[in-house]
C-alpha cells in the first residue's frame, strides 16, 4: 500500500515535470509569433570574395538555406505528385465511366 | 571599556538608522530613478564578483559550430533579442524601461575581455538569471545543451549584419536536433 503511494507520487511527480518542460518546447515558440522564414536571397547580395566557407556563421547560413531549398523542392514534388494523382484519378473515372456507359449499351 | 561602549553604541545606532530608513519608505523604488554612484558601486561589484566566481568552474565546451548557431540562434530571438536587442536596433520597450539597463548583446563592447571567460559567465547568468534585474533564469526550462547553443550564438552576435541574424535567426519548425 505504503509503496503504491510512493509511486503515485513519484508518476504525479514525474507528469507534473515534463508538463513543464514541454511548455517550452522550442514548437511552443511558433505559436508566439508568425513564421518568419529565413531571407536567403540576401545571401546571393554578400560579396562572394570575402566570404569564407569554413567560418561557422556562413557554414550555418548555408546549412540553413540548403534546407530550405530542400524544403521547397520537396514541398513542390509533393505538389507536383498531387496534381499528377488527380489528374490520374480523373481520366481513370472519366475511363471507367466511359466503359460503364459502353457497357450498358 | 567606554571605547567598546561607544562602538556598540555606534553599531546599534546604525543599524536602528537602516531599519528606520527601510521601514519609512522613502526609498525610490521605481526603475525609472536611477541608483546613486555608492548604490551603484555595491550592486555592480556585488553582481560581477558573484558570477565571476559562480561561473569560474564551468568547463567550457567547443562553441565554434555551425550546428550549435543554428539552435541558439532562433532561441535568442525569441526570448532574449526584446531585451538584449539584435543587429539594427538600437533600442526597445523593455531596454528602454528595464533597471539596471540590459546590455546590447548585439553591440562589441566586450573587445578586451577574455572570452572563454565572459561565455562561462554568459552560461551562468542564462541558467541562473540575476536577483532583481529582471533577468530569468532559464535553467529550469531549458537544458545545458541549449544555454551553450545560445552562448555559441552570443559569441557571434556582435559581428553579424542584421540580414545574417534574420538568417539564422528564422525558427526551422522541423527542429529534431533540439533535444530537451
Amino acid at each position: 500500500m505504503k509503496t503504491n503511494k510512493v509511486i503515485s507520487t513519484l508518476i504525479i511527480l514525474l507528469s507534473a515535470y515534463s508538463i513543464n518542460a514541454a511548455a517550452h518546447d522550442p514548437k511552443e515558440h511558433a505559436k508566439d509569433k508568425l513564421q518568419e522564414a529565413p531571407n536567403c536571397e540576401a545571401m546571393k547580395n554578400m560579396k562572394q570574395d570575402k566570404v569564407d566557407k569554413n567560418d561557422p556563421v556562413v557554414m550555418a547560413m548555408m546549412k540553413k538555406c540548403h534546407k530550405m531549398k530542400g524544403d521547397k523542392k520537396a514541398d513542390d514534388k509533393h505538389m507536383d505528385n498531387m496534381q499528377d494523382h488527380e489528374m490520374k484519378k480523373d481520366q481513370h473515372h472519366e475511363h471507367s465511366d466511359e466503359q460503364h456507359d459502353d457497357s450498358q449499351h | 571599556m567606554k571605547i567598546i561602549y561607544a562602538l556598540l553604541l555606534f553599531v546599534v545606532l546604525g543599524l536602528a538608522g537602516i531599519a528606520g530608513f527601510i521601514y519609512s519608505g522613502v526609498y525610490p523604488i521605481g526603475a525609472d530613478v536611477p541608483h546613486n554612484k555608492v548604490e551603484f558601486w555595491l550592486l555592480e561589484t556585488l553582481r560581477n564578483k558573484a558570477i565571476e566566481r559562480a561561473s569560474a568552474d564551468i568547463s567550457l565546451p567547443s562553441l565554434d559550430s555551425a550546428e550549435l548557431l543554428l539552435a541558439g540562434g532562433p532561441d535568442y530571438n525569441d526570448m532574449c533579442a526584446g531585451c538584449h536587442l539584435k543587429p539594427g536596433k538600437t533600442q526597445s520597450d523593455m531596454s528602454l524601461g528595464l533597471y539596471p539597463v540590459p546590455p546590447n548583446l548585439a553591440k562589441p563592447t566586450y573587445v578586451n575581455t577574455d572570452a572563454q571567460a565572459l561565455a562561462r559567465r554568459q552560461f551562468w547568468v542564462i541558467k541562473h538569471g540575476i536577483k532583481a534585474s529582471g533577468m530569468p533564469a532559464w535553467g529550469p526550462t531549458h537544458d545545458d545543451q541549449r544555454i551553450w547553443a545560445m552562448v555559441a550564438f552570443l559569441q557571434k552576435l556582435p559581428q553579424l549584419s542584421a540580414q545574417e541574424y534574420q538568417i539564422l535567426t528564422a525558427r526551422d519548425f522541423d527542429e529534431e536536433n533540439m533535444q530537451h
